[in-house]
């Protein structure tokens, strides 16, 4: 029993091999990657199987009269046939993926992922190749020398993170006659952040010391590292503990307080799932955060995000920044970061591009 | 060639660039050039009409009543008239010409609508079997070559209707499909020859017939004069054994027995049942050939006829046919108790057959005329009643002048040569009585007059007469001879002593004929009149010339058959190919020709000739190859020579001249004149080389100096010099 | 020992005796740098480019004879100042010094206004003063005080530089070792060239003992012909292709490839090596053989390790395939 199993299983991973192998239905191609032979297909159009009707006519008639001519016309046609199927497959070979960039959006607005399109060899040339995904398209000469930049703009509706799927290169060059195409599916994902909250409340700004959050994890590191060291003044009650000059205590010269200069730290707005309580609805508080970190992006304030539990569910997206809290930084980085944050909060899977 | 074909509603799919009517236009244009020829007068204005009216509109997209005109709607009715129309002229409309006649229509009704690439695809694939339909009437050299231009047209038009953003280039579109078309060359010549012929049709549609120049099976006077004035050919002769002597040349046709005073017709041919007409023509049986009293056999020849279609059943054999036709598409025939070859299907296809003839004038026949098989088969002597009686008043009179059949038949021939006749291809129109009128008044006639005079004359005499039609003569064109239709001939065949014997009472008036400007139709008796066939002996060159390569066509392309297609496996080692063979053959040889074809390089824009600098750059570099010299990737051109010339010391001065003129051609931009000097020396040097198997072996110590050269030399050289 | 004219190839050579003259320079230069010949022809290639020498190598193995040589050679009056710790700008560029008589400022010129210069151990110096030099190479001027002082025409410049390996360097930054047109290495000979140096006895002396062959004006007739020297289309392409190599991620150590003004002096000293060889058009071999001293220094920073760098570069990129 245990070897039926077994058995099962090598052919149900078999038949998915088999099937990844024709239809690349899974995400594990790796940019760039030449279009080779055999990944190729090739077959006629509806056109060219109109045409190879025709042929079949002209035989028939040659034959049922016996006119010479009309086989050498019928074979004339047969033989641009097979060379137009030749030229077809060389026009598709070498072409090379080079790259696809993940895409960022606001949902609503389209999802625009940047193809990078080059030839595999030196000299070719490629015309007409065309690139589609799902609800996308772009079509461009592809010439060896340069990179040919291809923009795939799919409409999005809903904040998620949308894979960019399998995409299909495909020609028909020259006559139209011959379709031939191959599958590239790359873990590329485009993230549709939630388009921002009309008009947001001012969002909560934090001390510069901030208060210790009710599960203890007082961000220390942030508060110190950031902003200017200003000098050092006495103590005076109710100065954070964290503020306190350690050295000088330990010099035995008294209880001091570090003082910072005041423009970074009093500004420093600190954003988190649990500040948007007054909305119900998950996508209506994500959009009121994604609106106060456009708006500290405009007025260039720092500010640190924190999506609290909910965060660590979005941990494949990007490593660095999973779990924790963002420091926000006025650089754009940062912003596509936190956005992308949002776009994926939630989203448990996102590695397989099924979603 | 349904209506359905026209989609009535409105296009679907992607709409045509106007870029692409152009090339629909020619190609439509193309497509039907050929078939204007042969089509009804109106049928072709109505078709090109119609295009033009399809290019209008697309040139003024604004009038309405052009888009009324060409919308489906009306297209389809317009087919629709068409095909009364065409059943109409026709009296039938399946048949082949009618059908012909309606693509052709088709196709311009379809480019009228076209508004879609889907239209378009259709309309391409319409054209290109329109275009099949030009062979039903001719094969010629030149509607083969009337059709390349349109196979052009039918890849440019595939090319345009693909491009996403038209271009307006005329030579992009020609060039691909023309490289293309050389590409797939190979693999249409080889389903040409290899792809099996079937015999016969698979169905035939009735009323398939068409009118062909040649002789018929009724003669009135003046019939053979018109076929006289066309230099159509009737059939080539390739002559086994010696060419016969020109008297000998009688080709006989249609033998013409029954008379009504003014036309000659044959026996009816449905009444010759099979027993009545030999099946065959046993050797050892020499009556009907052989003088049964001589001891001499006749000379016996043997050649081979390629005929061109006439849509009769009679084939040509020289006078008397020996034997049955012997053909390799395996076409049955017979010999008629007249002596008339006729094949079992009308010849609606050049036939080829090989023939064996007596060249004699007469033969034999055991039973007496009008008789076969003791059955009354066709009047063959006595007069006809109340026509032509100033003709059977002289034959008496003759009659009574000589008694025995042979001076009377020697004397008419005299009568013809001593009286004042007149031999032209342009007599006097015939009366009632046409033989009279020719006879006593006229005195001027062609061929077929003075054999219809003969005949009844023959006849009111009471010996059994009858007229034979077919040609006299003939032009020997290298190894073949040209027997053409103004070599149509008429004579009389004689019945006496048990023998039907030749009279041609032509050649007794033949001293006399000549008149100046239709030389080029007279009989070619004699060599005279043949010479004078054409104005300048090189224009007559050319036509000959013409004729050679014509017949190779018709040898080689049109009459390529079963029979070529075993001999050719015969000779390349296969007597009786299965189709597997065939099969193995042909996917052999795709896959080799797409190999071919992938591994080279070529790119797909239009060809850029590459300068000669590059070209002999390469060729260079090849030889240095084959010599067992690799070029490193980076080295370059110097270091090359360098190297060579340290490997071929003895070649040294050579290696250095050609590297110097190599690198100052490649790295300098020297002015015209001596750049082309450059090349011209180049070229001589690349040419003296001596072969890369004679380099191999001169090499200095190649196994040492090869592995230094490749490595350390060079690393020496380079570290020595970064 | 061997180098392009190891079997001479010369598809047009150069009529005029200036061609003969520039052989004589460099046999002349030769024969005292014994088996340096390659280095030498590097030396007056960038001569003619107008560009300036960095010659990285240990003390001792010919700097200065070959810059004595060339003054010498070449009729230019030749200079040295050796780069130490407390060097000053001022004593490169020279002072202006308070004339008691004339009360006046007079300007004392320094070392720097010569024809050649050989300025020795340039990193041991700090940077301010490498700096004084270094301006003085690209603007051929000196500014002190507001006045701005031109220097000859033919003004050539040899700096020598410590292995950065040694103590006591204060390396050159990038964007002053861009000003150097070639860096080269000397290096150590082979013995019998090394026995046939000792035999011979101070190479400097006979370096000053020598004829001068040329002069300023022949100087500038060979730049003159070296700037109308063909370089083809094809040839460009190729050097396009070098410096594109040079940009890529992962090839330079210090992360930039070579600047398009690299990429113009590769094309200048390319036409001069081709001069060298009586040619008038340059040839790929050309851009080969000085590509190293161009770009190695350049790239890595230090002549030694750039030399292996261009070598794997030259190497990768194909040529008239």
């Amino acid at each position: 029993m245990n070897a039926t199993t077994q058995q099962q299983s090598s052919r149900q991973s078999n038949n998915r091999s088999f099937k990844q192998r024709l239809f690349r239905t899974e995400a594990n191609d790796t940019l760039p990657l030449p279009v080779t032979h055999d990944r190729i297909y090739i077959l006629p159009r509806r056109r060219g199987w109109a045409f190879l009707a025709a042929l079949l006519i002209i035989l028939v008639a040659s034959i049922n009269y016996g006119l010479s001519l009309g086989y050498a016309l019928c074979f004339l046609l047969t033989g641009l046939f097979a060379a137009t199927l030749l030229a077809t497959y060389r026009n598709m070979a070498g072409v090379m993926l080079h790259s696809v960039a993940d895409a960022d959006a606001v949902a609503g607005e389209p999802l625009l992922f940047d193809a990078v399109l080059t030839g595999k060899n030196p000299h070719s040339e490629h015309i007409d190749i065309e690139l589609h995904g799902e609800r996308c398209y772009a079509r461009a000469d592809v010439h060896a020398g340069s990179r040919t930049k291809l923009e795939l703009l799919r409409p999005t509706d809903t904040r998620g993170v949308q894979p960019l799927g399998r995409l299909t290169i495909e020609s028909d060059y020259p006559l139209g006659l011959w379709r031939s195409w191959a599958y590239i599916h790359a873990p590329v994902v485009g993230y549709v952040s939630p388009q921002p909250e009309n008009q947001p409340p001012e969002p909560p700004a934090a001390s510069s010391t901030p208060e210790p959050q009710p599960d203890g994890l007082t961000d220390t590191t942030a508060t110190t590292t950031h902003g200017e060291f200003a000098g050092i003044r006495p103590y005076r009650a109710g100065d954070s503990t964290a503020a306190i000059a350690w050295k000088q205590l330990a010099r035995g010269t008294g209880l001091h307080t570090r003082e910072f200069h005041p423009e970074h730290s009093p500004d420093r707005l600190s954003l988190s799932w649990e500040q948007t309580n007054a909305l119900s609805d998950t996508e209506a508080r994500l959009s009121r955060l994604a609106a106060w970190i456009h708006m500290a992006h405009r007025t260039a304030r720092p500010y640190t995000l924190d999506l609290g539990p909910y965060a660590h569910l979005s941990t494949n997206a990007s490593d660095k920044e999973s779990n924790t809290a963002i420091d926000g930084t006025s650089e754009e980085i940062t912003e596509q970061q936190a956005l992308r944050q949002l776009a994926a909060f939630g989203i448990t899977d996102l590695s397989s591009g099924t979603a | 060639m349904a209506l359905i074909s026209l989609s009535v509603s409105p296009a679907k799919g992607e709409s045509l660039s106007v870029a692409t009517v152009p090339w629909l236009a020619a190609l439509v244009m193309l497509a039907q050039m050929p078939h204007y020829l042969y089509l009804p007068w109106w049928v072709s204005l109505a078709g090109a009409t119609l295009v033009v009216l399809g290019v209008a509109r697309w040139r003024h997209p604004d009038m309405r009543w052009l888009t009324l005109l060409t919308n489906g709607w009306s297209l389809t009715l317009a087919a629709a008239i068409a095909v009364v129309l065409i059943k109409a002229h026709y009296g039938y409309f399946i048949g082949r010409d009618p059908c012909v006649a309606f693509l052709f229509l088709l196709v311009s009704c379809k480019f009228a609508e076209s508004r879609s690439i889907k239209d378009a695809t259709l309309l391409i694939c319409l054209s290109a079997f329109l275009l099949s339909t030009r062979y039903f009437y001719s094969q010629s050299l030149i509607s083969g070559i009337v059709t390349v231009p349109a196979v052009l047209a039918i890849g440019g038009a595939f090319y345009v209707i693909r491009q996403k953003k038209p271009t307006s280039s005329l030579t992009e579109p020609l060039a691909i499909t023309g490289k293309l078309l050389l590409q797939g060359l190979p693999i249409a010549a080889l389903l040409f020859v290899i792809f099996p012929r079937l015999p016969g049709p698979l169905w035939s549609l009735p009323h398939d017939s068409a009118a062909t120049t040649g002789l018929s099976d009724s003669m009135t006077l003046g019939s053979i004069s018109e076929l006289s004035q066309s230099g159509a050919v009737a059939f080539r002769v390739d002559f086994d054994t010696p060419v016969p002597n020109a008297q000998s040349l009688y080709w006989r046709g249609p033998v013409l027995s029954q008379f009504d005073g003014r036309t000659w017709s044959q026996n009816n041919l449905q009444s010759l049942s099979s027993q009545q007409s030999l099946n065959f023509l046993p050797k050892s049986d020499k009556r009907y050939l052989l003088n049964p009293d001589a001891s001499a056999t006749p000379p016996v020849t043997q050649y081979t006829v390629t005929l061109e279609p006439h849509q009769r059943h009679w084939l040509f054999a020289l006078d008397v046919p020996a034997s049955l036709p012997v053909n390799d598409a395996g076409t049955q025939a017979r010999l008629s108790h007249d002596f008339q070859l006729l094949s079992a299907t009308p010849v609606s296809d050049t036939l080829r057959y090989q023939q064996t003839s007596f060249l004699q004038d007469r033969y034999y026949d055991t039973q007496p005329p009008g008789r076969v098989d003791g059955q009354v088969s066709g009047q063959v002597s006595g007069p006809v009643s109340g026509k032509n009686q100033r003709t059977h008043q002289f034959a008496r009179q003759l009659r009574q002048q000589y008694p025995d059949d042979t001076d009377l038949a020697n004397a008419m021939l005299r009568w013809f040569a001593e009286e004042p006749y007149f031999y032209t291809l342009r007599p006097t129109l015939a009366g009632d009585n046409p033989v009279d009128e020719f006879l006593f008044d006229s005195l001027r006639g062609f061929c077929e007059h003075y054999a219809a005079a003969f005949t009844v004359v023959m006849r009111a005499a009471g010996i059994p007469a009858r007229i034979v039609t077919g040609y006299q003569g003939g032009e020997m064109n290298g190894e073949y001879m040209i027997v053409r239709q103004s070599d149509a001939h008429a004579w009389a065949e004689v019945w006496i002593d048990n023998a039907w014997r030749r009279y041609d009472p032509t050649a007794a008036v033949a001293p006399s004929r000549v008149e100046a400007g239709i030389g080029a139709a007279l009989p070619s008796d004699e060599p005279l009149p043949t010479l004078a066939r054409f104005d300048t002996s090189w224009l007559r060159a050319a036509h000959l010339r013409w004729d050679s390569v014509n017949y190779q066509w018709q040898q080689w392309v049109v009459d390529f058959n079963t029979g070529k297609q075993q001999n050719l496996w015969r000779k390349l080692g296969f007597p009786n190919p299965s189709p597997l063979h065939v099969a193995l053959v042909v996917i052999g040889a795709a896959a080799l020709w797409s190999l071919l074809l992938l591994r080279g390089q070529w790119s797909w824009r239009p060809l850029r000739r590459r300068p000669p600098e590059d070209r002999l750059w390469e060729r260079w570099l090849r030889h240095l190859q084959l010599s067992g010299l690799e070029k490193l990737s980076h080295e370059g051109p110097q270091d090359l020579g360098q190297r060579a010339a340290k490997a071929w010391p003895v070649h040294q001065n050579s290696i250095l001249s050609i590297t110097s003129a190599l690198v100052t051609l490649r790295y300098s931009s020297p002015i015209p004149v001596a750049r082309n000097r450059l090349v011209t020396t180049l070229k001589r040097d690349l040419n003296s080389l001596p072969s890369p198997k004679e380099w191999r072996q001169s090499t200095n110590h190649r196994d040492n100096n090869k592995a230094t050269l490749t490595l350390s030399d060079l690393n020496g050289h380079y570290t020595d010099r970064v | 020992m061997n180098t392009t004219s190891d079997i001479a190839i010369h598809p047009a050579s150069h009529p005029a005796s200036d061609g003969h003259a520039l052989d004589q320079v460099v046999d002349a230069l030769g024969a005292i740098l014994i088996g340096k010949e390659h280095q030498v022809r590097l030396a007056v290639a960038t001569l003619i480019a107008e560009g300036h020498l960095l010659i990285e190598d240990v003390p001792g193995v010919g700097k200065t004879t070959l810059a004595h040589a060339l003054g010498h050679v070449l009729a230019l009056p030749a200079r040295r100042v050796q780069f130490t710790s407390d060097l000053l700008p001022g004593d490169i560029t020279g002072l202006s010094m308070f004339n008691t008589d004339t009360r006046e400022f007079d300007f004392k010129p320094g070392p720097v206004f010569t024809s050649v210069l050989l300025a020795d151990e340039i990193n041991r110096a700090p940077p301010r003063a490498q700096s004084a030099l270094l301006e003085a190479m690209e603007e051929k001027q000196v500014t002190v005080d507001g006045t701005t002082y031109t220097l000859p025409e033919h003004f050539f410049v040899i700096a020598t530089q410590n292995p950065t390996d040694q103590l006591g360097a204060y390396p050159l930054p990038e964007s002053q070792l861009d000003r150097f047109l070639t860096g080269i290495t000397l290096g150590y000979l082979a013995p019998e060239e090394e026995k046939a140096l000792l035999a011979g006895g101070s190479r400097l002396s006979v370096a000053q003992q020598a004829n001068p062959l040329s002069n300023p004006e022949q100087i500038s007739r060979w730049r003159a012909q070296a700037s109308k020297i063909t370089v083809a289309d094809r040839l460009l392409d190729y050097v396009l292709a070098l410096l594109n190599e040079t940009r890529k991620q992962g090839v330079a150590p210090g992360g930039h490839g070579l600047s398009p003004r690299a990429g113009l002096k590769l094309i200048a000293i390319a036409r001069a090596w081709a001069l060298l060889n009586h040619r008038t058009m340059v040839i790929p071999e050309d851009i080969q053989a000085v590509f190293g001293p161009v770009a190695g220094h350049r790239l890595t920073g230090s002549v030694k390790a750039g030399k292996t760098l261009c070598q794997s570069i030259i190497e990768r990129i194909p040529l008239d395939q």
